[in-house]
């Protein structure tokens, strides 16, 4: 669903690191694994299009000799190398050789690399805890529908975990012949422990195993679960939840919100977003809590769009904190013909979004009735 | 993100300084409920510096007001902005965090 991105190649340089030795790394931050950071020798670094680049960033915005990252002193420098679109330093091209802080982000095309000063146990521990997330990661996503490409309700959706990975998590599915069900959870907290907790959830939702409770009827699923997810026995993780049942004989669709923002109904003339959403508290804070929902009517050929906050809570390249009155109007912006919606908003933000990636998980599911 | 403690009217106020985000909120966590927790009394937070809050910075304040709860004390804020406001409201934990105008309106509610 999401868009494919930018492969790291590095060219073969076997290096030898003593466990508690300290190396200088960049490391890829955007759509790369692990293992394809690169350490900076004493040889140093070109970064390029394609080879002899030692680390290759196959970009048509990259030059094929793009700039070198070279150490002096014990610091990291790096220099230009007549780029056709800038080697950027933390948001600033640079003219000159510059020297390359700890911490610092190196944007080489549409690629955005980190630099860190580690040892070889850290590098392990890193590579440990990411491959504890990729498996969770991996949990969660084969929990995820595919998207419904015919019928009279089409779904499409991008979710892009966060380098943290959240406690986002989705689903849709027909609870009869006329009642299909959506919905969308955000765990508070990250790392794999707010992944499995939203594993625990879908697949509870997913098989329709709420004990005594009509999934028909949005706000008994959210109390139910809000009493069978109290956060002191849930390792102190709530969760906000967006609940929706529409029946396609009626076109009338239930929801409720549980903590969480609006859901956004947009009609087949495009001319407005319509927020849906009832005032009830997060799931888990509060045993014994009620929860209100609401109605309203599918118009024909209007278009649901049920998100996260981390879909909205972004940072620009500016500087500036957006909030959901930011996003909603990218809502209503054209569709793009061959671009699902959830794609055309995900390149949106992320064209917006400051370099190195989203601080949350971006999960966007958009739903078209007919 | 900056954090300080003091007391006023007999209560232990927490002014906060910066983002509660992902690194506001990792930045004063461990400060913020070691420095609430233990002590065990009824607190004030002063929200007026807080520009933005995400759902860690939620987290934060709720578990911590929940731990007092459990000792019989409450957690309070005052003087969030419209931006920190608004997410409160959306999330519904002011049951839990009630959420006042003023300072003067907290040490009221604190007193109740």
């Amino acid at each position: 669903m999401d868009q494919e991105p930018t492969r790291i190649m590095t060219m073969a340089r076997s290096l030898e690191i003593a466990p508690d030795d300290r190396v200088h790394l960049l490391q890829p931050l955007l759509g790369a694994t692990p293992d394809e950071r690169r350490v900076i020798d004493g040889a140093g670094l070109i970064i390029g299009r394609a080879a002899p680049a030692d680390l290759v960033v196959p970009d048509s915005e990259v030059s094929r000799s793009h700039c070198r990252v070279e150490l002096r002193n014990g610091e990291a420098l790096v220099t230009d190398l007549g780029s056709t679109n800038g080697t950027y330093l933390n948001g600033e091209r640079i003219t000159v050789p510059t020297l390359l802080p700890v911490g610092g982000l190196l944007q080489i095309g549409r690629q955005v690399l980190k630099h860190e000063w580690r040892t070889q146990r850290e590098i392990d521990e890193i590579d440990e805890t990411g491959r504890d997330l990729a498996r969770a990661d991996a949990y969660v996503r084969a929990l995820l529908p595919p998207p419904l490409t015919e019928g009279p309700i089409r779904t499409d959706w991008v979710l892009q975990p966060s380098a943290k990975l959240g406690g986002d998590a989705f689903g849709y599915t027909d609870l009869s012949e006329n009642k299909f069900a959506i919905y969308l959870m955000d765990v508070s907290g990250h790392g794999s422990g707010a992944a499995l907790h939203s594993v625990a959830v879908m697949n509870l939702l997913r098989q329709g195993a709420l004990a005594d409770t009509d999934p028909e009827k949005p706000g008994d699923v959210l109390a139910t679960l809000n009493t069978m997810f109290q956060m002191e026995r849930h390792a102190e993780m709530y969760f906000t939840l967006w609940y929706g049942v529409f029946d396609r004989a009626t076109r009338r669709l239930d929801y409720a919100a549980a903590g969480h923002h609006a859901s956004y109904l947009v009609p087949a003339d495009r001319s407005e977003a319509i927020p849906l959403r009832t005032k009830n508290g997060v799931i888990g804070c509060s045993p014994g809590r009620t929860y209100s929902a609401d109605s309203t009517v599918i118009p024909p050929g209007a278009t649901l769009y049920v998100f996260s906050d981390g879909v909205f809570e972004v940072v620009t390249s500016a500087g500036l904190q957006w909030g959901l009155n930011d996003f909603v109007p990218l809502i209503l912006e054209p569709m793009i013909e061959g671009v699902t919606e959830s794609s055309r908003l995900h390149q949106t933000v992320m064209k917006n979004a400051k370099q190195g990636g989203l601080d949350d998980d971006f999960t966007l599911v958009v739903a078209k009735f007919d | 993100m900056n954090i300080d403690f003091s007391d006023v009217d007999g209560f232990k106020k927490v002014a906060l300084d910066g983002r509660l985000d992902t690194a506001g909120v990792g930045a004063v966590e461990l400060r913020f409920s070691a420095g609430v927790i233990p002590a065990g009394e009824n607190t004030m937070v002063d929200m007026s510096k807080v520009e933005f809050m995400t759902s860690l910075g939620v987290r934060m304040l709720l578990s911590t007001a929940r731990s007092l709860g459990v000792k019989g004390k409450k957690l309070v804020m005052f003087g969030a902005n419209p931006a920190v406001s608004d997410t409160v409201e959306t999330m519904g934990f002011s049951d839990i965090v009630p959420l006042c105008a003023s300072e003067a309106d907290a040490i009221a509610l604190l007193r109740a």
